[in-house]
């Protein structure tokens, strides 16, 4: 029989996929896999799940695919804003972690995670605001980051290095620090680590020190669009100016914006994550860890370095940066990798991210605590992860449990082995 | 539109019991459980006035005594994929949400699992794995409760060798609409745990499934104990790959898929039988060429590329797939292979081409843990023009009405050929068949598709299918053509529910009964 004697589907998208919000929205079947890992891989019933958010919040509208028939409502127009006085929780109580969106890729060849990101985007437009998200906005406008802190205060992290400021100076290479990190003394380790690695490699390298902005990716998962178009267009032209050619981030929130978000507005810039850049280093024979590190760690695999850094191609692996930071730790002398039962595009996530840490902590903390629970199973001393924002939650959450687990970035773990 | 006195009491009561984390009435959140995976048939239904989450068998028991004392109906609700027949259909309606209701107790020694109603195949598939054992798991998904499942259906892959799902119910526990708690099987016997499903007493466990399950019109089963097995197997699937280019493949000394190529429907059936007659495998299907591309293709275009070439339709017109298993030992599977290849020789089959069983086998740890089901579904929705259980030899019976109906309602669904998945019961002594229709999620197919169940309920009524759309059907419609059963139905559901609160318009539909003076 030939094509046109067929019986085929009249609508073109159940034919060829491409992004259509309404028709993602309706397409959920109701299956529940947004739920939960990859089937097959599910190692026990009690890390069986991979949504934080219908997780705790147990009710469907908290799942992926309730908030499918929210969407629907709200774009069909059978749900007012008015209607509903727990409609913002519903959308917000959500790390926009992409854990539902993989099992849909994998079973249903759509993309449910940008539903999510355009009811936050479309629900911002219309002035229906997560009250904690308004005051961190307001403070991101004036001082330009997320931590409620003073851009003078920015670039105290790199007080004393001798490293090119790249306001005045230029580069090949720039480490952009990201807003955790800046603000967070304890974390300020990780991008001095980063630095003293780069240098260590003849990297020409520097920084944008108290003028480095906001990437924007946090404001852009909570849906304020145009925060993420001013940081994007602000930093691609302060990087014009500099010379640079790579951007070389420790953060996972701006490694995804800089890599999957502003080439949308004109970024050509290569982006790398310094787990990355020292996988790299490793494999050139540039680094050699020297010293015995006779520890157990496990690896937690941040979403926006992992799923989240996938461009999706229909039936195409879900790819994210999996196997780098896996290879370094490896790598070091000593060190046994103790995986988890949730991992790579399966991990469950931090529980920092999506805002949910700023407007609903006690959610971000049980989120994080979870996690802990799972890096105990498998008998690991440390969490090793890549990305200051999960560092600091399981830190925090982990101080509060008063528990012994300690916790690195991967460029913090790496130095023990010099 | 604000609630009315009558529900604010009734909130207010349900938040006594259960506290207000686990009471829902915010519209917005009802929203979300308004449709099930089978938009076509259900299409979006009321919203309900509340939705609840007891976290025991005692908070089920008050929520049911509320419902009794304000008349107001329930239903209940395990993963909720297949909940047509549980959502809202009337003022003040109650959803019973389950998920706090998640606990699963492995019994090693006695192999058996005990679980609550929020507990999916895929975790009690793991817990038992870790242990040697195994769980089978349905068509529908291991994403589907294993409770629901098993009272409802009890469709499972190993049903061929570990028998029919239903029969591996052994003690549970069960809130009667009245508030009751019936215990059932050794359970009733106190101390004596759940290791038995049988007596003493009578058997009430059919009075759960009948057909097609009562959807908790006959109460909420809170607790359940189910048969698990030997498993040859390792610890935890052998995956490898980044989803959705996953591979998983089982170690082929202890378990080996053949995939049979026949030429017509009459062969397959007796080449099953042949196979079931020698008690050889533990999985048994037949499958048509779409099967492999609704499961094993990774996007709506690969599919569609792949079924317009129609290499499927020439090189694999009709697969018998059969797994055969070292369970005792290896000398086991050589046995098997020996008696297979000569039943291939004597009935004629041919093996697939090695390209199509490497792809395919790539995909099969889904036929120990089903993952890969909801795919069927991609191009639009599905359904079914005739599914039954039944012996081989009706078979074909109930496979020519399925492609007749296919036949006549092409367009508008979708081009799909002359598909049958045959799933082997118990050595073949009886079967599972389906005949699978892919439409467009749109109200031309949904109209269509409900005209063809009309048809298909009067054809499975004067052919005697004992088929799903008729098992489907408002009782009190298609009762009279068997035997009047829906009069004992009637009879069953006032004793148990004297004040008609239990998903008052399934299973029977007293009030609709009445009316009609029957």
């Amino acid at each position: 029989m030939k094509e046109k004697e067929k019986s085929l589907p009249r609508d073109n998208w159940y034919r060829k996929y491409y992004w259509d919000f309404r028709k993602v929205a309706f397409a959920c079947n109701r299956d529940s896999n947004c739920k939960f890992v990859d089937l097959p891989e599910i190692k026990s019933a009690r890390f069986a799940k991979v949504c934080p958010s219908s997780s705790r919040y147990l009710f469907d509208c908290y799942s992926c695919q309730g908030r499918m028939d929210i969407a629907l409502a709200l774009i069909d127009g059978d749900l007012k804003y008015g209607d509903s006085p727990g409609l913002i929780d519903m959308v917000y109580k959500c790390d926009t972690c992409g854990g539902c969106d993989v099992s849909c890729k994998r079973i249903r060849d759509m993309e449910p995670l940008k539903v999510l990101l355009e009811m936050r985007a479309k629900l911002v437009e219309d002035g229906q605001l997560v009250p904690e998200h308004m005051l961190l906005i307001d403070r991101l406008k004036k001082e330009d980051n997320m931590m409620m802190g003073l851009k003078a205060d920015r670039g105290k992290w790199a007080e004393g290095l001798d490293i090119k400021n790249l306001t005045t100076e230029k580069a090949e290479v720039v480490f952009h620090a990201g807003c955790m990190v800046c603000y967070d003394e304890e974390l300020w380790k990780v991008a001095r680590g980063a630095l003293t690695l780069l240098k260590k490699a003849g990297v020409d390298v520097g920084i944008m020190g108290g003028d480095e902005a906001c990437c924007g990716c946090r404001a852009y998962d909570m849906g304020y669009r145009g925060e993420l178009t001013k940081f994007a267009e602000h930093n691609i032209q302060a990087w014009t100016n500099a010379g640079v050619k790579t951007i070389i981030t420790s953060c996972a929130d701006g490694y995804y914006a800089f890599k999957r978000l502003y080439p949308e507005h004109g970024s050509r810039f290569e982006v790398l994550h310094t787990v990355e850049f020292i996988d790299r280093l490793i494999k050139d024979g540039k680094i050699k860890f020297s010293k015995n590190v006779p520890m157990i760690v496990t690896y937690h695999d941040p979403c926006h370095l992992g799923r989240r850094d996938n461009v999706y191609v229909s039936g195409k692996p879900i790819m994210g940066v999996y196997e780098p930071p896996r290879a370094i730790l490896k790598a070091i002398p000593g060190v046994e990798l103790a995986e988890m039962e949730r991992i790579k595009e399966y991990a469950w996530c931090c529980g920092a991210g999506g805002g949910v840490r700023e407007a609903y902590p006690d959610f971000s903390n049980w989120t994080a605590e979870e996690r802990i629970e799972e890096a105990k199973a498998t008998g690991a001393e440390a969490i090793v992860t890549a990305c200051p924002w999960c560092e600091r939650n399981f830190i925090d959450a982990i101080n509060k449990r008063k528990e012994n687990m300690k916790v690195y970035d991967i460029v913090e773990f790496v130095q023990h082995a010099f | 539109m604000p609630y009315d006195e009558k529900h604010k009491i009734i909130y207010d009561e349900l938040v006594n019991i259960l506290g207000s984390d686990y009471v829902l009435d915010d519209p917005a959140g009802l929203l979300a459980y308004t449709r099930d995976w089978n938009w076509i048939l259900v299409g979006n239904m009321a919203r309900a006035d509340f939705v609840v989450m007891p976290g025991s068998t005692e908070d089920v028991q008050q929520i049911i005594r509320l419902a009794n004392r304000y008349k107001f109906p329930f239903s209940v609700l395990g993963s909720a994929q297949s909940s047509g027949f549980s959502f809202a259909r009337g003022h003040y309606w109650c959803l019973i949400d389950t998920k706090r209701m998640n606990k699963v107790e492995i019994d090693e020694k006695n192999m058996y699992a005990i679980i609550e109603p929020y507990v999916i195949f895929a975790q009690v598939s793991a817990e038992a794995m870790k242990r040697g054992l195994y769980c089978p798991t349905p068509g529908a998904g291991a994403q589907c409760s294993a409770m629901a499942n098993h009272v409802y259906q009890g469709q499972q892959h190993n049903a061929y060798r570990t028998g029919y799902g239903s029969r591996g119910i052994l003690g549970l526990e069960w809130v009667l609409p009245t508030g009751e708690i019936l215990r059932t099987g050794s359970l009733a016997i106190p101390a004596a745990g759940f290791f038995w499903g049988e007596g003493p007493g009578i058997d009430f466990r059919g009075l759960l499934r009948s057909l097609m399950g009562h959807e908790g019109a006959l109460g909420v089963v809170t607790k359940m104990a189910i048969k698990l097995y030997p498993w040859p197997g390792p610890r935890a699937f052998p995956m490898e790959g980044v989803v959705p280019a996953k591979r998983g493949v089982l170690p082929t000394e202890k378990f080996k898929w053949y995939l049979l190529i026949y030429q017509s429907i009459e062969e397959v059936i007796e080449t099953m039988r042949q196979i079931g007659k020698s008690e050889i495998g533990c999985q048994l299907h037949h499958f048509s060429p779409g099967w492999y591309l609704w499961f094993g293709t990774k996007s709506n275009e690969e599919y569609w590329n792949t079924w317009l070439s129609e290499y499927f339709q020439k090189n694999c017109p009709h697969t018998v797939a059969v797994c055969l298993w070292g369970c005792a030992s290896e000398k086991q599977l050589m046995y098997e292979e020996k008696v297979l290849n000569q039943i291939i020789e004597e009935t004629g089959g041919k093996l697939a081409p090695d390209e199509v069983y490497e792809w395919w086998v790539g995909d099969s740890y889904s036929y120990w843990r089903e993952a890969l089901s909801p795919r069927i579904s991609r191009s639009g929705d599905f359904y079914i023009t005739c599914l039954t259980t039944d012996s081989l030899d009706s078979l074909p019976k109930a496979i020519k009405t399925g492609w007749e109906l296919l036949d006549k309602y092409t367009p508008p669904a979708l081009d799909v050929g002359h598909p049958a998945w045959i799933l082997a019961y118990e050595f073949c002594h009886f079967a599972h068949v389906e005949i699978d229709l892919l439409i467009e999620k749109d109200i031309t197919g949904r109209s269509s598709v409900i005209e063809m169940m009309r048809e298909a309920i009067k054809e499975e009524t004067q052919k005697g299918i004992p088929g799903y759309m008729t098992g489907a059907a408002p009782f009190h419609r298609v009762g009279p053509s068997y035997a009047n059963t829906h009069l004992i139905a009637a009879k069953i559901k006032k004793a148990l529910d004297p004040n008609n609160v239990a998903n008052t318009t399934r299973f029977i539909d007293v009030k609709k009964m009445e009316k009609a003076g029957e």
